[in-house]
């Protein structure tokens, strides 16, 4: 008789709706709306929507990247045939050809600068209205102290990479370029030094943050997720104690609650991912095409050009390089982060 | 972003006037001390700013931020207990509305819970037509199977 109505109970908790949880991830900014996938319920099928779309808005950078990229030759072209001739005046064509090619890459780069830096900011923006969703759906699962420090974890990490990125990173990468011409300019290697040293200091930065970063998310899940385990299953000590009808009916509630919390945790978590990726796809794509074109561009200008006129092409395309990193930890790091919130308790 | 902008012409301007006094100065051993005092004063300036930071601001941010996830952790177990408390209820006066079924009883129960957690049914309002012997058999069930002492147990109608 007892088994017959633990049954019927089940089979109403499964059919009661769990009506006081509702966990929504928030809505895509207008930005990305366009970019974002018609299901969004299956992770797969919506990164495959996401990145044809993606990959339909990069065409007309690759068609303006590749006009850039041929004044780019051109220029270089010019430079090295005026250079050819005797009795040239090498240092002010170094100089005429650093400054060419430096004024026709720096609109477009300054553009992509810019997507950079908005990218970021909305990515951040975001992440801010993502993570506390998700903070509150791991702890309705259970995930209390765990939920509570991953989310102390990714803000602190989100605000320092973030500010830091938009704040010093972007600027620097102004300053980068800068350094870069005049070295091409007049082939000082000071200038080349700090250069050097300011891609160096960009790449170390964004490393170091994204180690620290995981590391925390590694051991905070490990360690919070324990305690965590722990108390729910005191929880359940707990309840089995009480009465046998009351104990089967809380034993049934409690589990339908953290099944419903765990199912719309994930799909908040789905949700958030896609939009995550609808924010940062368009911009990495066209800004990674910018890149690759001036890679190829400085690959082929290598063959002809000079050594300062070469340089500076590949002191953009490494401008680029930087900005690519920057999304990508931004990215990245609300990626993992959502992530180690949807894992879950244990 | 003024005190940014200040920072940055203040990186480039000292690094521009070490470029140039590097190049002006003839090479040797005088070239090397100008080099190391160029890389100390360029230091200087770069590292200005982080010398400036307050750690006060830092604590409290952090602090702030924890502060912030508790809150959020709070309305997810809120979330959960709300949820729980309401599929509790609700399964709870399934049970006895099956029982009374059992009984050819026709009832409606209200059963309100306790504040302890996890809840438990702590009283309960029946009300419609019940036999004596149903209403006996019912008082019996509450009391063993849901816990609910008889003087929990209001009747009405």
């Amino acid at each position: 008789m007892m088994k017959f109505f633990a049954a019927v109970l089940l089979l109403i908790s499964l059919a009661l709706p769990a009506s006081a949880l509702e966990i929504e991830a928030p809505e895509v900014p207008e930005s990305a709306r366009e970019q974002m996938p018609e299901n969004t319920q299956s992770f797969a099928e919506g990164l495959w929507e996401l990145l044809k779309k993606a990959l339909m808005t990069v065409r007309p950078d690759l068609r303006e990247a590749c006009a850039v990229s041929v004044s780019v030759v051109a220029a270089v072209i010019l430079v090295s045939l005026l250079r050819s001739f005797p009795g040239s005046p090498q240092t002010t064509l170094n100089l005429a050809g650093t400054a060419v090619i430096t004024a026709t890459l720096l609109l477009n780069t300054n553009s992509m600068i810019q997507l950079g830096a908005e990218t970021v900011r909305q990515l951040s923006d975001y992440g801010k209205m993502l993570s506390p969703v998700m903070t509150a759906a791991m702890a309705a699962q259970g995930g209390v102290t765990s939920s509570a420090a991953l989310y102390t974890g990714t803000a602190v990490l989100d605000a320092i990479l973030s500010s830091l990125i938009s704040r010093v990173l972007m600027p620097v990468v102004y300053l980068f370029l800068a350094l870069g011409a005049a070295h091409s300019a007049v082939g000082e290697e000071m200038l080349k030094k700090m250069r050097d040293f300011i891609k160096n200091a960009v790449s170390w930065c964004l490393k170091t943050l994204l180690t620290v970063f995981t590391t925390y998310m590694s051991i905070t899940g490990v360690v919070s997720g324990t305690t965590d385990a722990a108390a729910l299953k005191a929880t359940r000590v707990t309840i089995s104690s009480v009465v046998p009808v009351v104990g089967g009916i809380l034993s049934d509630a409690s589990e339908a609650v953290l099944v419903s919390a765990g199912l719309m945790k994930n799909a908040a978590g789905i949700y958030g991912i896609l939009a995550v990726l609808a924010l940062f796809l368009e911009p990495f794509l066209r800004i990674g095409v910018h890149y690759l074109i001036l890679k190829s561009t400085a690959a082929l200008c290598a063959i002809f050009g000079t050594p300062g006129t070469t340089g500076i092409i590949e002191d953009f395309s490494t401008a680029m390089g930087m900005l690519l990193g920057m999304t990508g930890a931004v990215c990245l790091l609300l990626l993992i982060s959502t992530v180690c919130f949807m894992k879950g308790v244990g | 972003m003024g005190g940014l902008r200040e920072y940055l012409l203040n990186v480039v301007a000292a690094a521009f006037i070490c470029g140039i006094l590097s190049g002006l100065f003839p090479e040797g051993s005088g070239k090397k001390l100008l080099r190391l005092v160029c890389g100390v004063f360029l230091t200087i300036v770069v590292l200005r700013p982080v010398v400036g930071l307050n750690p006060d601001f830092l604590t409290d941010s952090l602090l702030a931020l924890q502060s912030d996830g508790s809150g959020f952790t709070a309305q997810g177990e809120e979330m959960t207990d709300q949820a729980l408390r309401e599929r509790i209820k609700q399964q709870a006066e399934a049970y006895i509305l099956d029982k009374a079924a059992e009984l050819n009883a026709s009832i409606q129960a209200e059963v309100e819970l306790s504040q302890q957690s996890p809840p438990v049914p702590l009283s309960v309002t029946i009300s419609g037509t019940v036999s004596p012997y149903a209403r006996t058999q019912l008082e019996q069930m509450l009391l063993a199977d849901l816990g609910i002492a008889k003087e929990n147990q209001v009747w009405t109608g």
